[in-house]
């Protein structure tokens, strides 16, 4: 069995027995640094499909001592339309520059090699210049321009003459929104578009009812203002409301009275038009991005013997539980034994003050080096904790080599058929232990009826259920959700609820988390 | 040894008497968001809603930074001599203005508020907002000035939601 000890002191020391075939116990130390990021704002990664940042970088520039005003016909719109910027005091043929007062937003992240804690987002305020344009002998100007797809809400428009602010206005972006297609059978995939979601906390986010049953929050920090999710059509046969709230996680019901008036929402109407069965059961990935920063919530960066020699790759570096990577090491003391073992940690969030859990290692394989030094050896993912792990290679009790792993979430069982009022349980796999990942959360027919937690039982989640909504087909999706109960701080928005925008603008796909949308449906009868 | 460990005792002996002396000689350095310059007339300035206007708002005299184009924008300000601590009336202030962007100078007038005796006398500036105005920010300063040649003025916060601001 494994003992596991972590003393926090000025370095955190791992102490771990591993049991293997080859060695019998064989304890490593292993020294684990704190925080080797320290918490703070995730470098943005690219987002496929998303908007580039509008214009280019603005010179430094300052107010005028009489600032005059921008005229911007229209003033108000959504993204993409067309409007006019004039003024005048600019100077004749002075060349003016139209400056968009705007922000980058992003997520702040605590990631560490023992877990990744979530602690909000921060908006930056920047200045980008659209375009410049060229006064006349009067020194008047004009120049017609399309609005970028940026933040919603009102941006700051100046005109800009050799660094001074010499007229301002503004341009408020306005949300949009986009259902599509309005009808179909049980399952049908909605997909909703939305343009214009804020930069400021307040008016940054749209949350989903339908029927008036809440269903989860999106938000658009990395994506400028425009999220885009799916859900499914739910419901009997008729017709379904779909309505996108303002707000920062509900409905905030009386936003024309708030300071962010253009916080609004939509309701429109879907048509559920017949129900053909259950829909298979998918996964819906996360778009392919490139991680920013390279902690993982792994040893990776640590541990390593000094001066090993040894190199490894895996031919699979994510999987499910019990999927297959191969092993491929070179470097290593020939002929000597080896231990192929997979880093983990133990413990739970619950009731915790502190860090109550540990690092922890299974073993995967034990061996022997070839008498060129190398190894080839195909490994089971263990039934475990999902996300990121390390695939560590040790000889002579000293690690030597490792590479990370990542486990996906998988689904493991459901039953098709299940009779009305009744309790059933949906099986999943693979779900991890960090902020970003050690929780899922769950809507039936499009409603959030709770949330399950990975971390006590190793990833092994048995979500309990009731059969509601009378006979014919019902949906069940399984959601991301950023979890801020334990360890708490001040206010992480947007979390412990079906987090709909996954896909792009998620703070752990800066990380290399893969965490997806699990979507099945069952029979009532 | 034995020397040298009297010496250290009578060294903390000396010490442990020192200590309070120390401590009751600290000046508490002031911290936080209380410290700022001194000034001769300290303002107080808000702006409140009108039920006047092209674009009515449903109610008047209260507290927003919000204005529609077409509403009119009420600043409500009080002048308050710091030497003396009182609020400085029409027969102490030579003027009192709002110099807002687009905008002529907009004279404060003081006057009583209300019609009971206990009804408060402060000073008030109108703009009545265009309705090509601007979108946005509002970077308006306000400015006065004491017969005796006293200057106040007043400029909002350059961060923050509570800035007056001008919406559709």
């Amino acid at each position: 069995m494994n003992t596991n000890v972590i003393s926090k002191v000025q370095r955190r020391i791992v102490r771990l027995a591993v049991g293997t075939a080859s060695t019998g116990a064989m304890v490593l130390s292993l020294l684990v640094p704190p925080a080797v990021a320290d918490p703070g704002v995730v470098p943005a990664p690219v987002i496929p499909g998303g908007p580039a940042l509008p214009g280019w970088g603005a010179p430094a520039m300052k107010p005028a001592a009489e600032p005059g005003l921008l005229k911007v016909v229209p003033s108000n719109g959504p993204v993409g339309i067309s409007t006019t910027i004039s003024g005048t005091g600019a100077g004749a043929g002075k060349t003016v520059q139209i400056v968009w007062g705007t922000s980058n937003v992003d997520w702040i992240l605590d990631a560490r090699p023992d877990s990744v804690d979530y602690l909000g987002r921060k908006t930056t305020p920047i200045n980008r210049v659209l375009a410049n344009a060229t006064a006349d002998a009067r020194g008047a100007f004009s120049i017609k321009l399309n609005v970028p797809q940026d933040f919603g809400a009102i941006h700051d428009i100046y005109a800009v003459v050799d660094g001074i602010q010499i007229a301002k206005g503004g341009f408020l972006i306005e949300r949009t929104f986009k259902i599509t297609p309005t009808s179909g059978p049980v399952g049908t995939k909605i997909h909703v578009s939305i343009r214009g979601l804020g930069a400021t906390l307040y008016g940054s986010s749209e949350s989903l009812y339908y029927d008036s049953h809440y269903g989860g929050v999106a938000t658009a920090l990395w994506t400028r203002g425009s999220a885009d999710y799916v859900l499914r059509a739910a419901g009997p046969v008729g017709p379904h409301t779909i309505t996108l709230a303002g707000g920062m996680q509900f409905n905030y019901l009386n936003y024309q009275q708030s300071p962010v008036p253009w916080a609004t929402g939509t309701v429109q109407q879907f048509t559920v038009t017949s129900d053909d069965g259950p829909p298979a059961a998918e996964i819906d990935w996360p778009a392919a991005i490139t991680p920013t920063i390279s902690q993982r919530t792994t040893l990776a960066d640590t541990n390593l013997v000094a001066g090993t020699k040894a190199t490894l790759t895996l031919s699979a570096t994510s999987g499910p539980i019990e999927s297959k990577t191969t092993v491929t090491a070179s470097g290593l003391t020939p002929g000597a034994a080896i231990d192929v073992v997979w880093s983990t940690v133990v413990g739970n969030r619950v009731n915790c003050t502190g860090t109550c859990w540990q690092f922890s290692t299974l073993p995967l394989a034990a061996t022997k080096a070839a008498a060129d030094g190398t190894l080839k050896a195909e490994i089971t993912v263990p039934d475990n904790l999902g996300g990121w792990h390390v695939v560590q290679v040790a000889q002579a009790g000293k690690i030597v080599a490792q590479q990370p792993f990542f486990v996906k979430r998988s689904i493991a069982e459901y039953p098709k058929t299940v009779k009305a009022g009744e309790r059933f349980t949906v099986h999943l796999k693979g779900v991890g232990w960090t902020q970003l990942d050690n929780t899922v959360a769950v809507d039936y027919d499009n409603s959030y009826v709770g949330y399950g937690c990975g971390f006590n039982s190793n990833g092994d989640v048995v979500l309990n259920l009731v059969a509601t909504g009378g006979k014919g087909t019902h949906l069940i999706d399984i959601y991301p959700l950023l979890y801020t109960y334990q360890p708490a701080y001040p206010y992480p928005p947007h979390s412990m609820v079906p987090f709909l925008s996954y896909a792009k603008d998620a703070p752990g796909l800066a990380v290399g988390y893969q965490l997806p949308a699990m979507r099945i449906a069952i029979t009532v009868t | 040894m034995k020397r040298l460990a009297v010496f250290l005792g009578a060294a903390l002996v000396a010490l442990a008497f020192a200590l309070p002396a120390l401590a009751d000689d600290a000046t508490p350095t002031p911290v936080g968001p209380y410290t700022a310059k001194k000034v001769d007339v300290m303002l107080y300035v808000d702006t409140i809603t009108s039920t006047r206007g092209d674009v009515l708002q449903k109610r008047g005299c209260w507290q927003t930074s919000q204005f529609q184009r077409g509403n009119r924008v009420v600043w409500r300000m009080w002048a308050i001599d710091t030497a003396t601590g009182k609020p400085l009336t029409d027969q102490e202030l030579k003027y009192a203005y709002v110099k807002a962007p687009g905008s002529p100078n907009l004279a404060f007038s003081y006057g009583k508020h209300g019609k009971l005796d206990i009804s408060p006398w402060f000073w008030t500036a109108v703009l009545a907002v265009p309705k090509d105005y601007p979108l946005g920010t509002v970077a308006f300063k306000v400015v006065v000035k004491t017969k005796d040649g006293k200057f106040g003025t007043f400029e909002q916060p350059a961060d923050g939601a509570s800035q007056l601001t001008i919406i559709p």
